[in-house]
């Protein structure tokens, strides 16, 4: 992360005027924060070398000489940020969240958030927000392809078999309650993503997940 | 229309198939014949000869098919003797083809024989040879033994005065032999003898010595030899025998005419006088009869498969020579070059058809046919003029073959060239098609669609400025229409993929479908167990409104197995295993999907939606289609398309169907 205290914000998009909204809404998150903005993949590239930011925004499709749209360059980006810079905080803005799935490797210890560019800025602000945070967060049909780690299955069943608390899980895995929170919450977001919004109010997700793990046959009892 | 480089194209082929239609047909034994034939018949046509009176020809029969002769060397030097005293021009000797190397002690009497100088001036040794080679000199059955020794050991007489070559394959031995060496004439050679391999001795032909000593004879200096006149004694040369007629032209003495033959005496019988008349001052060739197979036979096979004694193929030679009735044959190169320049001309004259009518065509075909053969056949009789017997079938089989296979090539690909135009242009205005649709949803998602995005961000702004603001509705509406938009964006996009023929359909609607599931497997996309039955259809490869069905019916499959993975393969739904089944009966074709656990199919579809619209619209546009969706009790859903080829079609496909449960079945019986 940055050395000063102020974030760092890099909008990758090709679009002028949208690069510099999405500045805007960023910094309505932390008014003091820097946004940097490049228009294509290999200049974002470059800039990471430079510095690692807090929050990467990256959009997918780019268009070409050819006239054609591709988003293979927004994909060789987010591969490369995956492989080489696992605890970056990304936020993948594009109009079409489908594209993402022919990546590869879609596992990343920081924060994974996917928005579509159509909705509205507090979608933006909220995947903002939530990748900042270092949780997974996005559209149920991205998030349930992405395969569980086997830190994912290790808080699995410490839910579901061991029957703990996020505090315990914290005790038990040494890490802090905000890390346990965490593994939770990304668990929570491949396993039940339908639940985000009931989360507190209906249903105990815990239940919701172990429902799933066990349909999935991740764990039997 | 035809341009000059597709002339120039045309011309090459024309003559890279003259070229090959040349070599295969040089290898044909038929055309070999026939050239054989056309050329012994247009010798005899240019240079009509009567039979030489000056040859006489000794017949001997072997005494059986498998044993050797009954005559030694003491026979044949008794037989010269006689012949010799009775003032024969000079005697052209064959031996049994066996004799290589001194036996017994009967050599000495023909040594005695060739001891006398005046006999050496009359006797021609034949020594036999396979086929003279430029580079290695082949072993020659050379009769040395019958030369040795004067009383310093050395030979009675130098080896090249007595003896002379005969070039040869026997019919027994290699009966398939058609251009046999013995057709030709070559003058001198380099030979190693078989008496000593190290010894190379430059040896004329038998006829050549027999010519000159037949004239040398005669004691008249004035008559030169032909081949001597023309200064054609050259180891390169070849010229070719004008065969005079078959077996009996030339005045033939069975030797038991003359005396009783024995292994090593001929013992004159006492009519044998008058018969010796007839050899007076003549060239007397004494030979087999070899009217039949044996081992050691050495008659020779015609073109004409006629099989003739290799005394009388000698005697045709000695009488080409006396007569002045030999050919020559063109050099390999030149017969290329005659190949090659016919071939120009006949793929220039069917190329400068190109465009004209049909009854001027065949005017023009007719005309210039008989420009081709007029004017090879004028060439032909050029060079009979000087002597050289040109090739007459190959080239013209050549040309013939050449220009028919142009002809047809031409016409089949003036039949194809509208067609493949049309392809050509079709192919073109799909993939501007497609540029273009890339460019309009490019255009949109660039411009409006950002735009659009802009304006949204703005009323968001307003609506944080200014709380008061009523927005939410706008926005919400916005939002929907944004939906839309990106929603008939990613449509363009795709349609605009599949702007083409799926390749993997390309092999067939089951190759297509197979593949697609292998695909899905192997990204880990397809976890169900997946059970499989694909029969080939028998497509109409070729029929463009069967390629366009194919790809909806191939999108059919598609929407289909995505559902299966997207609502009934867990996590989304509790099914373990899809089948998916393609086959024909009679002219209906059938595709079914089907899982055993979905989820969200378990009551039937939500109508309108985009997957159950695409599978309506596929159902509706095919050939007698329909299509169902069945929740199976169990809680699985069956999905079922029908559809019918073309009746025509059908009847192709049902028999190469049967013809393949046929093939099919029957190695299992096995």
């Amino acid at each position: 992360m940055t050395s000063s205290q102020c974030s760092l914000f890099l909008v990758v998009e090709d679009h002028p005027e949208v690069a510099q909204n999405n500045c805007d809404w960023l910094q309505k998150l932390e008014p003091g924060a820097r946004c940097i903005m490049t228009s294509a993949p290999e200049q974002a590239l470059e800039r990471l070398t430079l510095e690692t930011p807090d929050l990467i925004v990256v959009d997918l499709l780019y268009g070409r000489l050819s006239g054609e749209q591709s988003a293979q360059p927004g994909l060789d980006l987010l591969q490369h940020i995956l492989e080489q810079y696992p605890t970056l905080n990304i936020l993948v803005y594009t109009s079409d969240p489908g594209l993402l799935r022919p990546l590869k490797k879609r596992d990343h210890q920081g924060g994974f958030a996917v928005v579509n560019k159509i909705e509205r800025r507090e979608r933006f602000l909220e995947g903002a927000r939530s990748a900042l945070n270092g949780y997974l967060w996005g559209p149920r049909e991205i998030l349930q392809e992405i395969p569980l780690t086997d830190q994912d299955k290790e808080v699995l069943g410490l839910i579901c078999l061991n029957c703990l608390t996020d505090p315990a899980i914290a005790d038990r895995l040494h890490i802090s309650l905000r890390a346990a929170q965490t593994r939770v919450q990304r668990l929570k977001a491949k396993l039940a993503p339908e639940l985000d919004k009931e989360l507190d109010k209906h249903i105990n997700f815990r239940v919701s997940i172990c429902m799933q793990a066990v349909k999935r046959k991740l764990i039997s009892f | 229309m035809f341009r000059k480089a597709w002339r120039g194209i045309v011309i090459c082929l024309g003559v890279s198939l003259n070229l090959a239609y040349g070599v295969l047909l040089s290898n044909i034994p038929l055309v070999k014949v026939l050239e054989l034939d056309v050329q012994d018949s247009l010798m005899k046509l240019k240079h009509p000869v009567t039979q030489s009176n000056q040859i006489l020809l000794i017949h001997i029969k072997p005494i059986s098919e498998t044993e050797s002769f009954s005559v030694g060397p003491g026979f044949y030097a008794d037989l010269v003797s006689h012949l010799i005293k009775a003032e024969t021009g000079v005697v052209v000797l064959n031996f049994p083809s066996y004799w290589t190397e001194a036996t017994d002690e009967s050599d000495t009497a023909m040594r005695d024989l060739l001891r006398e100088p005046e006999n050496q001036k009359r006797i021609v040794l034949v020594a036999r040879t396979s086929q003279l080679s430029r580079t290695n000199p082949p072993e020659l059955a050379i009769y040395n033994r019958f030369l040795c020794c004067d009383d310093k050991d050395e030979l009675l007489a130098p080896p090249e005065e007595v003896q002379g070559f005969f070039e040869y394959e026997s019919a027994f031995r290699r009966p398939g032999i058609l251009t046999n060496p013995a057709r030709r004439i070559r003058l001198t050679g380099r030979f190693r003898g078989k008496d000593n391999p190290d010894q190379i001795y430059r040896i004329q032909s038998f006829a050549v010595l027999a010519d000159q000593k037949f004239r040398d004879s005669l004691q008249n200096q004035d008559v030169v030899s032909p081949i001597r006149r023309r200064d054609l004694i050259s180891e390169q040369s070849s010229y070719r025998i004008n065969f005079f007629e078959s077996n009996t032209p030339f005045n033939t003495l069975p030797v038991e005419s003359i005396c009783f033959p024995l292994f090593d005496s001929c013992e004159l019988l006492p009519s044998a006088d008058r018969e010796l008349q007839q050899v007076h001052n003549k060239i007397v060739l004494i030979g087999f009869s070899e009217e039949q197979d044996y081992l050691y036979s050495t008659a020779i096979r015609l073109a004409s498969m006629q099989k003739i004694p290799a005394v009388v193929v000698q005697a045709n030679l000695l009488a080409n020579l006396l007569t002045d009735s030999f050919y020559r044959s063109p050099p390999k190169w030149l017969e290329g070059v005659i190949l090659f320049t016919g071939g120009v001309l006949v793929s220039g004259l069917v190329v400068s058809s190109i465009g004209k009518s049909s009854r001027s065509l065949k005017q023009w075909a007719l005309l210039m046919g008989l420009v081709m053969i007029g004017g090879y056949g004028g060439l032909s009789l050029i060079f009979l003029w000087v002597r050289v017997i040109p090739p007459l079938v190959l080239p013209g089989l050549a040309w013939l073959t050449t220009g028919i296979s142009l002809a047809v090539s031409l016409w089949i690909a003036r039949l194809l060239l509208p067609e493949v135009q049309g392809s050509v242009e079709r192919r073109a205005i799909i993939l501007y098609a497609r540029k273009l649709l890339h460019r309009i949803a490019t255009d949109i998602h660039d411009g409006p669609l950002q735009e659009f995005k802009i304006v949204m961000d703005r009323i968001e702004l307003l609506q944080l400025e200014h709380p008061a603001l009523e927005t939410q509705s706008i926005l919400e509406r916005l939002e929907r229409i944004g939906f839309d938009l990106r929603n008939q964006l990613v449509d363009t996009r795709v349609i605009a993929k599949r702007l083409e023929v799926t390749p993997e359909l390309r092999a067939g609607l089951d190759m297509g479908i197979r593949i697609r599931l292998a695909q899905l497997i192997h990204s880990a996309e397809l976890t169900l167990a997946v059970s499989q039955t694909l029969q080939p259809l028998g497509e109409p490869f070729l029929d463009s409104a069967w390629i366009a069905n194919r790809e909806d019916i191939f999108n059919f499959f598609r929407e289909a197995i995505t559902n299966v993975i997207r609502h009934a393969q867990p996590p989304h739904g509790e099914a373990t295993q899809v089948i998916v089944r393609l086959w024909r009966e009679a002219s209906q074709c059938h595709l079914l999907i089907e899982n055993d656990g979905c989820k969200h199919y378990s009551t039937p579809a939500r109508p309108g939606s985009y997957g159950t619209k695409l599978m309506e619209t596929v159902a509706s546009e095919l050939p007698g289609g329909s299509w169902e969706r069945v929740a199976l009790p169990d809680g699985g859903m069956r999905v079922k398309l029908t559809w019918t080829l073309p009746s025509r079609i059908s009847k192709l496909a049902n028999r190469f169907y049967r013809l393949r449960s046929v093939l099919n079945k029957n190695p299992k019986k096995k």
